[in-house]
């Protein structure tokens, strides 16, 4: 038994002795790595790996990563692209520990972040950058000046993150059960009285459920530019959003279950508006309804409506952590990605079906017949409409906020 | 030679001892510094103002009412169910239809009742068809509401199986002598259960009990699932504080959970403490062989009623897994298709290598599980030694801690250590979650044994490994199978540490499956949960086989 001890000692030893000779690698600042000819780098990452982390819960996003962007990237730079399926929370928990210990060669070499993700990632120095700016494909096709690729949820972007996809917020409907759609917040609380059982929006937790109330509070502020103009401040907050508490109660006994409990997240409200219990969904994604509807999710007769009073679109971005350990590969990597041809492939149904971060007046002819050509599905709202509705997100902050004092304003008042 | 005898326990229950008090004492210690973070300064302010906050006291009485129901109701039941089917219990099939609802992780079992007993679900479904209801509305509300029905009620289906795992060894090596002994004396079938059944099931039943309760309080997923949006329960607000976007929220997560696990760690301590007289006498006993027992009255039917309740949600959930559209109101669904299927095994590249991964990553767990889990189990078992409480405590810690809470501090040890974002590394962690079930299941095993076989053996000359092998090993093989379906099943469920720790390096069906539990596609989220049922299934076939060779070859 003796024995025992004497393994067990030496394992410690043997633990210790490769935790001192975990040596630092050197990190790349961003300026010697940028300094290379683009062309370089795109040699130098010839067999190596990139591996990027992503959120995995769709298929069709899955598919359009393994499917068709990686077989690509193999042929056209010899970039292996490894798919890590994870939250971005998680990973960004897991970046921050790697910082804590100083440990500098990680195993991360792209991340999908936005908004508060991307706030936390940035203020704690978690990504390598500026990059974003020098990437061939964002000087040529991106509008780096446009407000939505210069601010991610109110936090200066300055090129730490490069824009990857633009969605907007839409709701879906049963056109078979609701043959008028609701045009403004007034029409939509008449539909829900009249409706009672039919309506209900996702814990303001959830995502989703988040951006729903932003949308009634821009509405209670009156105007998105007073907001912005404003930056975070809660006492700003606290007076302008009467209204929207008032809203809220006013509805909440006629919401699904008269309120008494909401969806956790946006499945369990996807997953009520399938089984019809609701009459209505939400999400960002304009086409996200195309899917489901392909899948046999949702009923064929599922269309979208925007509210006058705005639908909220927002971008979402990719990064490069600061101890990636293949930043050309990265770069390479994300410069692909937003290459015209990756990004209008992601805008055809086939695999995501959503839109591009690109600038469509800078494409080449051909792109813009391309891209005229893509039927996005019955149930799109046409691209004029989008855009009229447009309003830009907020400061991270009142996502918090939002957060905290519904429990107080509307589930705990009762 | 003296110093050996002397500190023999010690050493057999050392290398155990030492990785758990390494992994979760850090990880504690790391979690307790978090917690004190108010303003980038130490103090106790979160405390303060948690448990000043309405809505964490809520949670915490709401959690606590919930999980002694659960607990409560399982023990009861299981204990019920063992003892009146045990002896049918014992053969292989049964037994697999009893541990089924252990093959699904919470999580899934949750959602494979939802889909039975939601307003909209099949029951429901069923009723409107033969016209009992006339719409979903009429159909009780069972999730998703303040008491909390539906929550307890996965965890009784879930945890039943894992009483009854733990009780059939007991009722499999129980005594028949004494049994005997009390119908000569006329004593009816209560004395028995009093007198010579419970004195073996009392301590197993209260581990069990504890083990399920700090499960059911710090677990995330089921109320997370089918919780209702106020009270929540403490795990739920701790977890959503802890991967909340405003991580300043964070010390509020590690303060909630400190708070859990103190709770739970002093209930434990003191009920060790209260019982362990009980258990003293038990290691005295002999193993007076087993023989077979007749079948108590209405067991046939009891296993009937198990076998429907396990199997007919895993059968909704094969269904699921082909269905396109099922409506409300239709008996059967409109079309069956293979479409999830389809996508699963041809358009995940990952799936197979994650298969390979998740089986060796078990079989590993499993092997390092027995190595250190048999002579810390038999040390426990049969020595008497200062600080025995204390040590039983540390040992059954990593079950009664909510991972979340000791997950951070091992991941930074872990990347000092250069074992994180590598196999190793997880193989590691994943003794935290099951080494504690291979402790508790193999002890209550050498205890029923007894030793005075080995003290027999010995004196006529044998070497410690005979012993092992002649005395011990055939007769803990109940408690060894248990020890494999159970690890093997806890292995493959572990999602969080495997995420921390393997950093998405190392990539295990649990890595892949849970992110489709965020899409509305039931047919995926169930071919899935079918594939994940399977593989315990196929390394439990693979090590009866195994047996039956060794079995085959030792005979002849």
């Amino acid at each position: 038994m003796k024995k025992y001890w004497g393994i067990l000692i030496g394992l410690l030893v043997l633990l210790l002795i490769t935790a001192c000779s975990n040596n630092t690698n050197p990190t790349q600042t961003s300026k010697e790595l940028m300094k290379k000819d683009w062309s370089e780098i795109e040699k130098d990452v010839k067999g190596t790996k990139v591996r990027i982390y992503m959120w995995g819960g769709d298929e069709g996003i899955n598919q359009y990563m393994d499917e068709w962007v990686a077989p690509r990237l193999k042929k056209q730079f010899g970039i292996t692209l490894e798919r890590v399926p994870m939250d971005a929370p998680e990973f960004l928990k897991k970046l921050m520990n790697e910082k804590k210990a100083n440990h500098t060669e990680g195993n991360m070499d792209i991340i999908w972040i936005n908004g508060e993700n991307f706030k936390n990632a940035k203020e704690n120095d978690l990504l390598f950058g500026p990059f974003a700016n020098q990437l061939p494909n964002v000087k040529k096709y991106v509008d780096t000046e446009a407000l939505d690729v210069k601010y991610d949820f109110g936090t200066k972007v300055d090129g730490m993150e490069a824009p990857w996809g633009k969605v907007q917020f839409v709701y879906q409907y049963d056109q078979a059960k609701v043959p008028n759609p609701p045009k403004t917040f007034a029409e939509l609380k008449k539909w829900i009285k009249e409706n009672p059982g039919k309506f209900t929006y996702p814990d303001p937790t959830d995502f989703t459920g988040n951006a729903f109330l932003r949308q009634i509070f821009y509405e209670s502020v009156g105007d998105v530019q007073t907001i912005l103009d404003k930056g975070y401040d809660e006492q700003f907050a606290a007076e302008n959003s009467k209204k929207m508490w008032e809203y809220l109660n006013e509805i909440e006994p006629y919401l699904w279950r008269q309120g008494k409990t909401y969806p956790n997240d946006l499945t369990e409200l996807d997953r009520l508006y399938s089984q019809g219990e609701v009459y209505m969904t939400m999400g960002y994604n304009e086409a996200r309804a195309e899917s489901f509807i392909d899948k046999g999710i949702f009923p064929e007769t599922t269309k979208t409506f925007v509210l006058e009073s705005g639908s909220i679109g927002n971008t979402h971005f990719l990064a490069i952590p600061f101890n990636s350990p293949n930043k050309e590969g990265a770069l390479t990597a994300i410069n692909f990605l937003l290459s015209p041809d990756a990004q209008l492939t992601k805008l055809e149904p086939t695999y995501w079906g959503e839109n591009m971060s690109l600038d469509p007046k800078a494409l080449s002819e051909k792109d813009q017949a391309r891209l005229n050509s893509i039927h996005r599905g019955d149930s799109v709202l046409p691209a004029e409409t989008l855009k009229q509705y447009l309003q830009p997100e907020v400061n991270a902050q009142y996502v918090t906020w939002l957060k905290e004092n519904w429990i107080n304003e509307v589930v705990q008042e009762k | 030679m003296k110093w050996y005898k002397k500190s023999k326990p010690y050493v057999m229950i050392g290398p155990a001892l030492l990785l758990i008090i390494i992994l979760v004492g850090y990880g504690l210690v790391m979690a307790f510094l978090e917690s004190i973070q108010y303003n980038h300064s130490p103090s106790l302010q979160v405390y303060q103002q948690l448990l000043q906050q309405k809505s964490f006291v809520d949670s915490f009485l709401y959690s606590f009412r919930t999980s002694l129901i659960s607990t409560l109701l399982s023990v009861i039941i299981g204990l019920v169910l063992v003892r009146i089917t045990y002896p049918l219990l014992k053969r292989s099939f049964p037994k697999l239809m009893a541990w089924l609802p252990m093959l699904f992780p919470h999580f899934v079992w949750g959602y494979m009742l939802f889909l039975l007993f939601s307003q909209t679900g099949f029951l429901s479904s069923l009723l409107n068809v033969i016209e009992i209801i006339k719409e979903p509305a009429d159909f009780p509300i069972l999730f998703k509401e303040s008491l909390g029905v539906g929550i307890i009620l996965t965890y009784i289906w879930k945890e039943v199986p894992f009483v009854i795992l733990m009780l059939l060894p007991v009722y499999e090596q129980l005594s028949q002598t004494g049994r005997e002994l009390v119908y000569t004396l006329g004593g009816r079938d209560w004395a028995v259960f009093r007198h010579v059944e419970w004195p073996y099931v009392f301590p197993v039943l209260l581990e069990t009990f504890f083990i399920i309760f700090a499960f059911v309080f710090s677990a995330y997923e089921v109320p997370a699932l089918m919780g209702a949006t106020y009270p929540k329960m403490v795990s739920v607000l701790s977890y959503d504080w802890f991967f909340s976007s405003d991580w300043t929220k964070q010390s509020y997560a590690f303060a909630a959970m400190m708070v859990t696990t103190v709770t739970i760690v002093a209930f434990v301590w003191i009920a060790f403490a209260v019982t362990k007289k009980n258990r003293l006498h038990l290691n005295q006993t002999y193993g007076d062989g087993i023989r077979n027992i007749e079948p108590v009255r209405f067991s046939k039917i009891i296993f009937l009623c198990i076998t429907l309740v396990t199997i007919v949600p895993s059968l909704l959930v094969i269904l699921t897994s082909f269905v396109r559209r099922w409506k409300f109101g239709h008996l059967w669904p409109d079309c069956l298709c293979i479409r999830a299927w389809h996508i699963l095994l041809n358009y995940e590249p990952q799936l197979w290598e994650a298969v390979y991964t998740s089986i060796g990553i078990s079989l590993l767990v499993l092997l390092i599980n027995l190595l250190i889990g048999l002579p810390a189990a038999k040390g426990l078992a049969f020595y008497v030694f200062k600080g025995k409480t204390t040590m039983e405590t540390i040992l059954l810690s990593p079950i009664l801690i909510p991972t979340l809470a000791v997950s951070m501090g091992i991941h930074l040890t872990f990347i000092r250590l250069g074992l994180a974002n590598q196999l190793a590394g997880v193989v590691i962690v994943h003794l935290l979650p099951t080494l504690p079930y291979t402790i508790k299941i193999l002890r209550a095993g050498f205890e029923r044994i007894g030793k005075k076989q080995e003290e027999q053996a010995v004196s006529l000359g044998a070497s410690p490994f005979h012993v092992f092998y002649s005395i011990y090993l055939p007769q803990l093989m109940p408690s060894i199978r248990s020890t494999v379906f159970l690890v093997t099943v806890i292995s493959l469920g572990q999602y969080l540490l495997t995420a921390f720790i393997g950093g998405g390096s190392v990539i295990t069906l649990a890595i892949l499956y849970f992110p489709f539990f965020q899409s509305a596609d039931d047919a995926i989220i169930a071919s899935f949960s079918v594939l994940f049922a399977l593989i315990p299934v196929v390394i439990w076939i693979v090590f009866e086989v195994f047996l039956r060779v060794i079995i085959l070859y030792r005979t002849r």
